[in-house]
């Protein structure tokens, strides 16, 4: 053997190895699955007005709750029909990336349930935390996940910081109480959706990778 | 050149379905048969002839299971083949030091 060809074989390894962490399971279902239940939830919330802070809350979180159990669905459809396991060390990686967020982001529930008192003044103030709370969440996940998850996490930071920004500095009509469940269809339903449907699209079947050469 | 790194590298890891083999299952404490065939796109008896050499060698050991009616077959290190696998690296890296001092 050549010490080139030994160079390459390291390289080969590395990238192996590093693909063998990865999330391999198709994002295109979860994702669409998501922005659709995130924009039936955000038209239904308009619709009957669940505007202060407890019910804006409640509402979402149920979504949360519904999201993450027909995203599990998926996740298990497709271990069975590639006769895999479900709880495999890539999945497992990709939950406790999410994890601080989701504690995080249930967080605001305690002190509504417990005490009826909202840690945030408004829905609008709770959107823009679920917001960032969720695209740091993603961010991190992106680490064992591939097609750019980490840009869509770091997109959803960009714009929560740029809501606090625009919220604390100007009149916020376009972002009253009512508008919190606009926002939340916009980035969790449609945000989700068109990630979704670009996925779909250019998804491929399987991580590739050509074995080091003899 | 010193050629003791070439004549100890272990011939059953060498091989280059072997060493992806091996190079994915370092990365993973477990991986199915399926995401390994995929992740390699090699054919389902070119992966079952490797996995039974490696196998032999003591370097994986192989898991039936019986799921919803399905059977899932997944592979893992044995600490032999852990072992294996860090000696076959240390001495391809010697291989690539000693290339770097001449």
């Amino acid at each position: 053997m050549e010490p080139r060809q030994a160079a390459e074989q390291l390289v080969t390894i590395r990238l192996l190895m590093e693909r063998a962490a990865l999330y391999r399971r198709a994002l295109a279902p979860m994702m669409i699955a998501a922005g659709v239940l995130g924009l039936v939830f955000a038209a239904t919330g308009a619709l009957w007005a669940l505007r202060s802070p407890a019910a804006f809350t409640g509402w979402w979180l149920l979504a949360a709750v519904l999201t993450v159990g027909v995203v599990s669905l998926v996740v298990r459809r497709q271990s069975l029909r590639d006769a895999e396991p479900f709880w495999t060390p890539p999945t497992r990686r990709v939950f406790q990336a999410l994890l601080p967020a989701w504690i995080l982001g249930a967080a605001p529930a305690v002190p509504l349930l417990v005490g009826g008192e909202s840690p945030l003044p408004g829905a609008e103030d709770l959107a823009i935390y679920w917001i960032g709370i969720y695209g740091l969440g993603l961010n991190a996940a992106g680490f064992f996940m591939p097609r750019g998850i980490r840009w869509f996490g770091m997109g959803l930071v960009v714009i929560a910081a740029l809501l606090w920004v625009a919220g604390s500095r100007w009149p916020r009509p376009w972002l009253d109480p009512h508008g919190a469940h606009g926002l939340m269809g916009l980035i969790f339903g449609f945000g989700h959706l068109a990630y979704g449907l670009y996925l779909r699209f250019t998804e491929q079947p399987a991580v590739v990778v050509s074995p080091p050469r003899p | 050149m010193n050629p003791e790194p070439f004549l100890q590298l272990d011939r059953v890891i060498h091989e280059k379905g072997r060493l992806a083999i091996m190079s994915l299952l370092a990365a993973s404490p477990e991986l199915s048969f399926t995401e390994l065939r995929d992740t390699l796109q090699m054919t389902d008896g070119n992966i079952t002839s490797h996995i039974r050499t490696l196998q032999e060698a003591g370097y994986v050991s192989v898991t039936k299971q019986f799921r919803d009616t399905r059977s899932l077959t997944t592979c893992q290190l044995t600490p032999a083949g852990s072992a294996a696998f860090a000696l076959h690296l240390d001495r391809l890296e010697q291989i690539v030091q000693q290339m770097k001092r001449r």
